[in-house]
């Protein structure tokens, strides 16, 4: 059978493409390899971090940002886009609705993060379950961190925390769930749905505030309880609510090292969406190659997950594969290359470049990918291809802060043309 | 007022060369301490191969360093057993290798006493699939394969259990003398910029690279050729054996499997600047070509990282002989700058790893014989770790006493304290809480870096992604009061892996690296909290 449009990659950028493709009525695939970046995610849709002029300052508004960055960088992934950036922002989150899921905030603004390293990162939409009020007004910060679960540390938390709350006072506390082995963000955020493990946390939570003088009457908003970002398994869960109604404080699961749980509410939620609305998936299966005729693709070729070929006829394609953890692009000793149609990939800032590790320009090679025109087409010459998200060159998402900005709006405009 | 300290003999360099100094001093009870300007092993004792030499390398080029090496292989064998894996190593002859060179080789083995078999090709690559079907003839000899890190450091616990005092990140900043003789030393911490004095006898100058460095306080001049060699590490043991190529040495001869890796190097060009020394690509390229001759698939393996150590190199008496360094012996020297003048300062040059324990009872005895002390040295007798200690109770030998000789026994405890504190840290590696946190509470430890020198966190596949937000979180309390603020060591940590990386940035290390990225300035933040506050 044809598709009207074939999707290859199923991070940010391939889902929302297919997902504005079916919302325009076009018979639409999945072809996807792995599962892309987003489960690696803070779960925040990060759109422009820090200000054009000055990469020091948070941008204020995101938008505003992007339109002052177009006029003096073209070639940006966000340039091409300009004309449905906000759209796409609004069509995410009304596709995350429908699944249950939600995001605050807007493209408008700009909000800060607590991270697990104590560090605050500046993102557009975030997960409510790490939204803090006001960090001004905070008198206590309680940081609980679990026996045996490697990832959060609450003292680090804490003091790495002075330089941004300095007002509030920090109290670290530590679960035991009496657990006798290693206990994965993936293992806690299953144990907490359960309503008896998280009585028992709370419990220890408040026998250990109590050592501290802190008394049920000193619970309130004024008060953040900060656990790590395993706040439930599944997308719709109602730890963080419960938790927040019964201690009447404010709590937050902050994001660290991967797998990350909110990323994968992010993914759950949008591949709930998707295939509630019909779109198909093969999973575990590569584009390998293409087959063209008159500057048309038309024809797929697929290898799945027992090394079988097939072939796929598509009427577009979106390539969607990512950068180089996803595939999308691979690196040689010395060249960079993009596998599936031979696009010619460009390293605007390689050249014996050095640059430190982690800087404010960031690292070139993130900047490395496919050129495209205004219509997101990679080659003159193939009408019916288009590409979006982290495969695209000139962006940074490690420095701008625009990972999933740039996928959503890219992946948005590609499903609208193809 | 400064505060003066008393010592007899002070060695400068916490290189394999100084560590086995100050033991050998510590053993024989003279009062000594060991000064270095940056961690222990920071030189080329760790960014070196891992190869301990059966001597069949210079077999043919150099008898005597082949002959020294074949003895301090068979001791250091019985007496750092825990730093060495007994491994043994091949020669092999590639279709492409000279066959008169065999005879002349085989000659000098023998005459030096090192044990060499001829083994079939078949046997080796049954047990080394990946190994070229285009080798001509493979010979075994007794090589093996040495942790440079856990030496060093067994080296200073035992010499410290002995009495002897150990500064790190301490450096040399001025030695005084009086009547022609040395009388003491001023020395600075560098990380806090304190200076002290020190009253002492005799200075050793071990600094290795940097010794012309040192001599030079006193205005003397020290001819050191200063050597670079590039080494590739991959992702997996590509053998069991050491891999020589049975040639005359040249670069890329050598492959040694090293815990859950493998290096191959070396190559060999002459540098003016040890601080700042970095494999080119050109010289990953050389590597690659010479490994793909006897690893046919080598470009498909992993790549982990590439590095460069630097070798100082006597060149004395005009003996250089080309450009490339490799045809000046590396052999020692020692220096007595009574000769200029000056008595009371020692200096070395040269030596091998192998032969460290050798030139150190060479130094000790000849400043023994100056000073007119009467000892014994005893390094080649008494165990780094005694076996009382390296076995547990049922006779099993103690990982902890492998990993960090005598002071093992401060992990068991802590671990007994901390039942929880079992769990892995880091993967790869398969490091426990326990040492890490252990580890990190240790004076000698002022950092992540310094930490992973200790533990090899951060050596492995991940190269540090999870195990440096991993350690600096679970040893935070011991972390946050070193010198350096805990933020700025995880950025340098993070750094100084990067470097590693940067020159062999493809296939799956580039993912690997965008990965670290993603973490550390995508979720983290890190780039900016450098830039905001005052860490
Ligand atoms: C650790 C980390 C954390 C991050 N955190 C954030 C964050 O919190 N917020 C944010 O905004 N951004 C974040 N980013 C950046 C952001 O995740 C990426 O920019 C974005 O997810 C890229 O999406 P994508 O759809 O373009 O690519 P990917 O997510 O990489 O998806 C590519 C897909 O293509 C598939 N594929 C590749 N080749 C083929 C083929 N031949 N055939 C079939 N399928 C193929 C892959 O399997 C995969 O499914 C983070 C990045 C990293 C690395």
């Amino acid at each position: 059978m044809k598709y009207d449009v074939v999707v290859i990659g199923s991070g940010m950028s391939g889902m929302i493409a297919a997902a504005k493709a079916v919302s325009r009525n076009k018979n639409t695939l999945i072809i996807t390899k792995g599962q892309g970046i987003l489960p690696l995610t803070t779960g925040c849709i990060d759109i422009w971090g820090y200000q054009v002029n000055n990469p020091k300052a948070p941008a204020l508004n995101p938008y505003e940002e992007i339109q002052r960055l177009a006029a003096c960088k073209p070639e940006h992934p966000y340039a091409r886009v300009l004309d449905v950036l906000p759209e796409s922002i609004d069509f995410l989150k009304k596709i995350l609705k429908n699944s249950g899921y939600s995001l605050t905030g807007s493209i408008y603004s700009n909000q800060k993060v607590l991270t697990a390293l104590g560090t605050e990162r500046v993102t557009a939409l975030a997960p409510e379950s790490m939204v803090v009020k006001d960090f001004a007004r905070l008198k206590r910060i309680i940081a609980v961190g679990f026996n045996r679960y490697p990832d959060f540390f609450p003292q680090m938390f804490l003091d790495n925390l002075n330089t941004i709350i300095p007002q509030a006072a920090k109290i670290p506390v530590l679960i035991d769930l009496d657990i006798k082995e290693t206990v994965r963000s993936n293992h806690l955020s299953l144990l907490l749905e359960r309503q008896d493990i998280l009585a028992k946390v709370e419990e220890q939570i408040r026998v250990q505030l109590l050592q501290h003088g802190i008394e049920n009457k000193h619970y309130d908003d004024s008060m953040l309880i900060v656990l790590p970002a395993v706040l439930g398994k599944n997308p719709g869960s109602q730890v963080a609510k419960r938790l927040r109604s019964n201690f009447n404080t404010q709590v937050i699961g902050v994001p660290g090292l991967p797998p990350s749980i909110p990323g994968e509410h992010l993914q759950q939620a949008l591949m709930i969406f998707l295939k509630r609305q019909g779109v198909e998936f093969r999973h575990n299966s590569e584009v390998v190659g293409d087959i063209r005729e008159n500057g048309k693709i038309t024809y797929l070729s697929v290898k799945d997950s027992t090394a079988i070929f097939h072939s796929v006829e598509a009427g577009s394609v979106i390539l969607a594969a990512g950068s180089f953890i996803g595939g999308g692009l691979t690196a040689k000793q010395d060249s960079m290359l993009e596998p599936i149609f031979k696009l010619p990939v460009i390293n605007p800032r390689h050249v014996g470049e050095d640059v430190p590790f982690l800087s404010l320009e960031g690292q070139g090679f993130l900047e490395a990918g496919v050129e495209v025109d205004d219509k997101l087409r990679p080659l003159k010459g193939i009408d019916n291809l288009y590409a979006a998200g982290s495969i695209l060159a000139h962006g940074n998402y490690a420095s701008e802060k625009s990972g999933l900005g740039i996928a959503v709006a890219t992946g948005y405009k590609a499903g609208s043309l193809a | 007022m400064m505060v003066v300290n008393k010592t007899k003999v002070m060695v400068i360099g916490g290189g394999t060369t100084g560590v086995g100094i100050i033991r050998d001093l510590a053993l024989r009870g003279i009062d000594a301490v060991l000064v270095e300007q940056q961690d222990l092993a920071h030189g080329a004792s760790f960014r070196f191969h891992g190869l301990l030499h059966s001597g069949a390398r210079y077999a043919v080029n150099d008898f005597s360093a082949a002959k020294e090496c074949i003895e301090e292989n068979i001791i250091l064998k019985k007496i750092a057993s825990t730093c060495i894996n007994n491994s043994g190593g091949l020669f092999v002859q590639h279709k492409t290798d000279r066959d008169e060179y065999i005879g002349e080789w085989l000659r000098g083995c023998s005459e030096a006493g090192i044990e060499v078999k001829e083994v079939s090709i078949q046997n080796v690559l049954n047990e080394n699939p990946a190994m070229s079907r285009d080798l001509k003839r493979i010979y075994s000899v007794p090589d093996g394969i040495i942790d440079g890190a856990r030496l060093v450091w067994a080296n200073v616990y035992q010499a410290m259990e002995y009495g002897a005092r150990v500064l790190t990140y301490t450096k040399l900043s001025g030695i005084y003398t009086a009547n022609g003789k040395v009388t003491g030393a001023e020395v600075i911490n560098t990380l806090t910029g304190q200076k002290s004095n020190w009253e002492c006898e005799t200075i050793i100058n071990a600094a290795g690279t940097w010794a012309d460095e040192v001599a030079k306080l006193t205005g003397i001049e020290l001819n050191v050729t200063k050597n670079k060699g590039t080494l590739l590490v991959f992702n997996q043991r590509l053998t069991q054996k050491v891999v020589n190529r049975l040639r005359i040495p040249d670069d890329g001869d050598i492959i040694v499997p090293h815990h859950t890796v493998t290096i191959l190097g070396t190559t060999s060009v002459n540098t003016d600047e040890p601080d700042s020394a970095k494999p080119t690509s050109g010289e990953v390229q050389i590597l690659l070509d010479a490994g793909r001759e006897l690893f046919p698939e080598i470009d498909n393996y992993r790549l982990l990282r590439a590095y460069a150590g630097v070798r100082p190199l006597y060149a004395g008496n005009g003996e250089v002989k080309d450009d490339d360094g490799r045809d000046i012996s590396r052999d020692f020297r020692i220096f007595d700058h009574a000769h200029n003048g000056l008595n009371g300062f020692i200096s070395l040059i040269g030596g091998k790893l192998t032969t460290y324990r050798m030139i150190a009872e060479k130094t000790v005895n000849y400043v023994c014989k100056t000073m007119g002390i009467k000892k014994k040295c005893q390094t080649a007798e008494i165990p780094l770790v005694d076996s009382k200690r390296l076995l547990t109770m049922d006779g099993k030998v103690n990982k902890f006493a492998v990993r960090y000789g005598i002071r093992g026994e401060m992990i068991q405890k802590y671990l007994q304290q901390n039942p929880e504190k079992e769990i892995t840290l880091c993967e790869c590696e398969d490091i426990s809480f326990a040492e890490v946190e252990e580890v990190a509470s240790w004076k000698s430890t002022n950092n992540l870096d310094d930490l992973r020198r200790k533990t090899r966190i951060g050596m492995g596949t991940c190269q540090g992604l999870y195990c440096s937000f991993r350690s600096l979180g679970s040893a935070w309390n011991a972390m946050k009061n070193k010198p350096q603020h805990p933020l700025r060591q995880l950025v340098c940590f993070l750094e100084k892996r990067y470097k590693g990386q940067k020159s062999v940035l493809w296939e799956a290390q580039i993912k690997e690296c965008e990965l670290t990225l993603g973490i550390y300035s995508t979720i983290f933040n890190l780039e900016r909290v450098e830039e905001n506050s005052e860490v």
